[in-house]
């Protein structure tokens, strides 16, 4: 229902799509961190794909904002593990396991966890300046 | 060095309007009026408030993002003190002009 409203603010309006791009992306490190264990629910089958969030400029309020233009997977090899009694082991007795590194997705989300906040920090110091500005009728 | 001129010109400028307005009446007064500007500002200012509010109530039935809500809060009370602080000052000339001596 309610349409997002664009803040009047141009380095807020910024900011804020850098905000959203980033919950985009935090949602990706969600997801292969939740499906690192995932396996392929046929025998010999693929399992979980790790997704990698690709970034792109985005027009906002006339100002080059950010969005997640798409989420590409990530086509590296999968890890193997013998486990002949697993429901999805080939004929080997060999199962693949999802391409999802845990260290590295951690390292991403501090990364996520970064960014959002330096966003963050350019709202809250844009809101500062106004207030600042107008600093100058108040009394 | 360009900045002071054109405060002057500007300056100039509104002097001549006003002159103009009040020899030829209400109708020759020329671009939008200062009345018209508050209108526009107090409008914007309820416009602000009503989509934080829409904002608000699509949070709490779990359809609006976050951040847009945060955005819309604050844009509404930046928008709120820009009022406040342009009222004020409005109130403090019209009170000045009320306690001259005639």
């Amino acid at each position: 229902m309610a349409d997002p409203v664009q803040p009047s603010n141009i380095a807020v309006a910024v900011a804020t799509s850098a905000l959203k791009a980033e919950q985009s992306r935090m949602r990706v490190i969600a997801e292969n961190l939740a499906n690192a264990d995932s396996t392929a629910q046929t025998a010999g089958g693929d399992p979980y794909r790790r997704q990698v969030p690709v970034f792109q400029p985005m027009t906002v309020a006339g100002a080059k904002g950010v969005s997640m233009a798409r989420v590409v997977a990530d086509e590296t090899q999968f890890g193997s593990e013998y486990a002949p009694g697993h429901p999805a082991a080939d004929a080997k007795g060999y199962v693949k396991l999802p391409n999802v590194n845990p260290m590295m997705e951690a390292l991403d989300m501090r990364n996520a966890q970064r960014a959002y906040q330096a966003n963050l920090s350019v709202i809250e110091t844009a809101a500062e300046m106004d207030n600042a500005t107008l600093s100058i009728i108040k009394k | 060095m360009v900045a002071p001129l054109l405060a002057a010109k500007a300056y100039a400028a509104v002097q001549e309007a006003a002159t103009g307005g009040i020899a030829g009446g209400a109708g020759a007064a020329a671009g939008p009026d200062f009345g018209q500007m508050v209108s526009q500002v107090i409008n914007q200012t309820v416009g602000d408030s009503r989509a934080a509010e829409a904002q608000m109530t699509a949070q709490v039935q779990g359809k609006a993002n976050l951040i847009d809500v945060v955005t819309a809060i604050s844009s509404a009370q930046t928008s709120l003190t820009t009022m406040i602080a342009v009222r004020d000052q409005m109130i403090a000339s019209y009170q000045q002009i009320m306690n001259m001596a005639i």
